[in-house]
């Protein structure tokens, strides 16, 4: 079986020219696996983003035809895993969303059912567990101990 | 030396903010075409002559901003 190469290795220049159909590989897949090959590799795209999209591939330090060849490879499969990530999110989109939706929606019903908690004055103050009462009631005195 | 980036696939503002930050490296120089954003490079350091056009195209790119799934 004849397989059909998406690129073409410039011997002179030491560089790799790819041409990419928007239709299989979408513009934003195509700019993610240029991102990820940044450090690298120095990259240019030219061409139609409906039609055919050009990306030039220069490795950043001096590449033999073998290692490009290498790259070219690596590029691809970038390539493919990045359109893979994209149809996912893609797919998972109204998932993401309702998740996030209903999460903010009972954060906001949390908030609202909850009552203001004022603290009035002197409540800190006050004995509001009637601790010195039941002292009182028992005979014990109210106040610091004395140490013996 | 002269890079022509494709009105499609690159953004005013990503070049526009790239020369802002290598504009102490060289004289940079920006034109509309119809097609393309072309950018001139001159006076570059000796050091960096070889690599800047490069290295600014790399940096233009990075800056590109889009629309994720």
């Amino acid at each position: 079986m004849k397989q059909k190469i998406n690129f073409k290795i410039e011997k002179k220049e030491k560089s790799i020219i790819f041409r990419l159909k928007p239709s299989i590989y979408p513009l934003e897949t195509i700019y993610l696996t240029c991102y990820a090959f940044l450090d690298r590799a120095y990259l240019f795209l030219d061409g139609h983003p409906k039609k055919e999209i050009i990306v030039r591939l220069k490795g950043k330090e001096s590449l033999s035809p073998r290692e490009l060849e290498g790259l070219a490879g690596e590029f691809n499969n970038e390539l493919l895993s990045a359109a893979l990530r994209r149809k996912i999110s893609q797919d998972n989109k109204k998932i993401r969303e309702a998740v996030v939706l209903r999460a903010l929606a009972s954060a906001q019903i949390q908030s609202a059912a909850a009552p203001k908690q004022i603290i009035p004055k002197g409540y800190l103050l006050d004995d509001f567990l009637n601790i010195d009462v039941s002292r009182k009631k028992s005979g014990r005195k109210t106040g610091p101990r004395k140490n013996k | 030396m002269e890079i022509n980036f494709n009105k499609n696939l690159y953004s005013r503002q990503a070049i526009r903010r790239s020369i802002k930050t290598y504009r102490r490296l060289a004289d940079f120089g920006f034109q509309e075409g119809k097609n393309y954003f072309k950018v001139s490079l001159k006076n570059a350091a000796p050091d960096i002559e070889g690599v800047i056009k490069d290295e600014f195209s790399n940096y233009v790119l990075s800056l590109i901003k889009f629309k994720q799934g």
